[in-house]
């Protein structure tokens, strides 16, 4: 199940974060996530140590913690997005799935009229959107 | 790691035993430790010693119930007590002298026989000789040899006054010891192998002592390989284990196995490591962390099941940073493989130590939840306290006093153990653990400039010094903390963080910082449509959950508080902050700054 995700903007600020977890956790969730961004900056400095090659926007596992797994992915327009899941056990294909999904809600965000580049995502729909996105991770494997 | 047993720490190191001579036996002794590989010399004096190389009890017939997994002496023992070899050393006087003295030599070596057979402990002799033109017959050697029954290179002829021979002889003895030690390990490992392979055991107890045994033994050839693979054979054997075995009450049988895994684990992963196979080592860990992660146990004493956790990470962490030195560096290793990703940060120490941590206050809080759970917490300490660990791993006995001696009881209800391991948990202050649990990974992290991990350690210590009221420590992180996410815009938990440094300030009755965590609280662009739900208060930290009420909140209280309303923001020491005329406040606040306009604000309308 996914617990949270998140957009972060070029200044490591956070432009969308949002859990989906019952359990009075969501605080920690943002610590995780602003805690993987060191992980994501490592990787992009340093991308030969990853396995994926340079082009790939998809990061892959950026770090196991207590129950969770976070997971990382970074646009052509150097725009993080962040999924921390409870999964055991998660394929890669279903992440890049879902990335590749989440990206194309967000680009759709970003390109209303009023919004402003940098600021937060305050958009319902694409709230709606990444809830269903969200609900629907893990279920089709082929997508 | 310093709580394990130091010979479990250390690989093993072959043990001798000189019996004879004791003059000489410094000589020896030094010269065999400088070896590489060392070996330590156990040395009796006379020959009237040689009774404790014998075995302690006749052997029990081979199938039997054992009574537990491993005995806890049973590495000591090999280590210092029992030797691969047994040096009988003569002086050639005796050896070449009249028909009594030549007795003498006889029985001393017949008894000596007799003792070392019962553990199939290697022979060698020594004699040594005053000078060098002592001459000793060759037919006493040709029978000395016989009588012993050992091949003439064991038959070793040391002159202690002369230099040149000494080395010499010295060197060729160290080799006898080494080659004949190797091949008593060998067999010793050989002897119970086949008993695994044979599989003449009736319990999995004994399987998995007899992998372990094999694997010491393998330890002390250094065959790591060897010792490495057995070690695995009893981990996995001892993992099936769960759930089958019905030989103690529930919890005590979870504790021991635990136990024993934990000792297995420490091996594995101090081979892999000290190995330079650092990626093995850290999938191995990830393997057992995911393998007993969710035996908690029974809900009493599941305190005990994160504490072991937390000791998991703490020993692992510690066993990586001694062994960083042959981990050259990070970025040259191939990261996992494609199934089973494996992540730069689970290379480095300071990951475990965070997380050690982590499940050390989840100890701490079980605990404090069992010990009020208890009724009978107060008389805890009573009962408790002639509980020792018993002979076995991971078991607890009773002692009881028997006339002049001990005796040990095994504890038979789980109520017992739970008495004394709540009694034990209540000893120790987990907080100071904890925070330097943290202190350490804060280091590490801001050693290598990953600077929101090390922040989020220092967010950790700084809740840790402020629920145990050292507020200046506290302060000083916080306010690192603060600045971070202040730079990054991250509002929800700057919130959390200032809600802390103004509770911080108040207590401390420091007027200015209360105003100025107050006012940047109440500029916080909270609950904006940023999808923040109500957390609940709970992990909220002392300001709350941030929204728009509690944001209000505070604003008001900075208004009665400027506005002169005294008693507001008191604590219990008296130290009631006020803002009053002859105490004028001044604070400094940047023209970009969003407190400008609350401060503005309160100014225009107070």
């Amino acid at each position: 199940m996914i617990v949270c995700v998140a957009v972060v903007g070029h200044q490591n600020n956070p432009l969308y974060i949002q859990s989906f977890t019952e359990a009075d956790d969501a605080l920690k969730l943002h610590h995780i996530v602003h805690c993987s961004l060191d992980v994501v900056d490592e990787r992009v400095n340093n991308p030969k140590k990853a396995g994926p090659t340079l082009n790939e926007t998809f990061l892959g596992l950026l770090y196991p913690t207590e129950n969770y797994k976070v997971y990382g992915y970074l646009t052509n327009t150097k725009v993080k997005f962040i999924l921390v899941t409870t999964d055991l056990d998660v394929r890669d294909a279903d992440v890049r799935n879902f990335f590749r999904r989440f990206h194309a809600a967000y680009v759709d965000a970003v390109s209303n009229p009023f919004h402003v580049p940098g600021k937060k995502i305050t958009s319902r729909t694409f709230a709606e959107r990444v809830s269903t996105i969200v609900k629907s991770f893990g279920l089709s494997s082929a997508g | 790691m310093e709580e394990y047993a130091e010979e479990l720490r250390t690989p093993p190191v072959t043990l001798i035993s000189l019996v004879g001579c004791p003059e000489i036996h410094p000589l020896i002794s030094t010269h065999l430790h400088s070896q590489q590989p060392p070996i330590n010399t156990l040395a009796l004096p006379d020959f009237s010693n040689i009774s404790v190389l014998a075995p302690s009890h006749k052997d029990t017939p081979i199938p039997y119930s054992p009574l537990g997994i491993l005995k806890r002496d049973w590495l000591l023992k090999h280590r210092t007590r029992v030797p691969a070899v047994a040096a009988a050393l003569f002086s050639s006087h005796h050896v070449s002298g009249d028909p009594a003295q030549w007795l003498h030599v006889c029985s001393d070596l017949e008894n000596l026989k007799a003792v070392i057979r019962g553990r199939n402990i290697k022979l060698l002799l020594i004699v040594v000789q005053s000078t060098s033109t002592d001459d000793i017959s060759e037919d006493r050697m040709i029978a000395l040899r016989k009588r012993a029954e050992v091949d003439s290179k064991y038959i070793i002829m040391i002159i202690p006054n002369d230099a040149s021979e000494l080395k010499e002889s010295l060197n060729r003895l160290g080799g006898a010891f080494a080659e004949l030690a190797t091949t008593y390990y060998k067999d010793e490992g050989r002897r119970i192998k086949t008993r695994i392979e044979k599989k003449s055991f009736n319990s999995i107890e004994l399987n998995i002592r007899y992998c372990f045994k094999v694997a010491v033994y393998a330890e002390f050839r250094r065959d790591w390989a060897e010792a490495l693979r057995f070690y695995e054979d009893a981990y996995h054997t001892l993992r099936e284990m769960i759930g089958t075995s019905t030989r103690l009450p529930v919890i005590q049988r979870l504790v021991e196995i635990k136990t024993v895994a934990e000792q297995l684990h420490f091996k594995i992963s101090t081979l892999l490591l000290h190995g330079g196979k650092v990626i093995e080592a850290v999938t191995w860990f990830r393997q057992h962390n995911a393998s007993y992660k969710r035996l908690v146990g029974a809900p009493e004493v599941i305190f005990l099941h994160w504490e072991w956790m937390s000791r998991q990470f703490l020993v692992f962490a510690e066993l990586l940073e001694t062994s960083s030195a042959t981990i050259q560096s990070i970025s040259s290793l191939v990261l996992g493989t494609a199934d089973r990703p494996l992540t730069e940060w689970e290379f480095r120490p300071a990951y475990y130590y965070q997380l050690a941590a982590h499940y050390l206050k989840e100890k701490r809080s079980c605990l404090e939840l069992a010990l009020s759970m208890s009724e009978t917490a107060n008389e805890i300490d009573v009962s408790a306290e002639s509980v020792i660990p018993s002979v076995y791993v991971g078991q607890f006995a009773r002692l009881l006093e028997q006339g002049d001696g001990f005796a040990m009881q095994p504890l038979t209800n789980d109520e017992e153990y739970i008495r004394y391991a709540l009694a034990e948990g209540k000893r120790f202050q987990d907080s100071f653990e904890i925070i330097a649990l943290l202190k350490k990974s804060f280091e590490s992290y801001s050693n290598l400039k990953v600077q929101r991990m090390e922040s989020f350690c220092g967010f950790q210590m700084a809740i840790e010094y402020f629920a145990a009221g050292d507020l200046t420590n506290a302060k000083h992180f916080f306010d690192c903390v603060a600045s971070l996410y202040r730079q990054e815009g991250w509002v929800t938990l700057l919130w959390e963080v200032l809600g802390y440094l103004r509770e911080c300030s108040r207590r401390h009755g420091s007027v200015k910082d209360f105003i100025e965590y107050s006012l940047e609280m109440a500029a916080l662009p909270v609950s904006s449509g940023t999808g923040i739900q109500s957390f609940r208060f709970k992990e909220c930290g002392p300001a709350g959950p941030a929204n728009l009420s509690r944001r209000e909140i505070i604003h008001k209280e900075i208004f009665r508080l400027v506005g002169g309303e005294p008693g507001l923001a008191s604590d219990e020491d008296n130290n009631s902050l006020k803002v009053t005329g002859d105490q004028p406040l001044h604070l400094e606040i940047d023209l970009v700054s969003p407190l400008r306009v609350v401060l503005l604000a309160v100014s225009c309308f107070s």
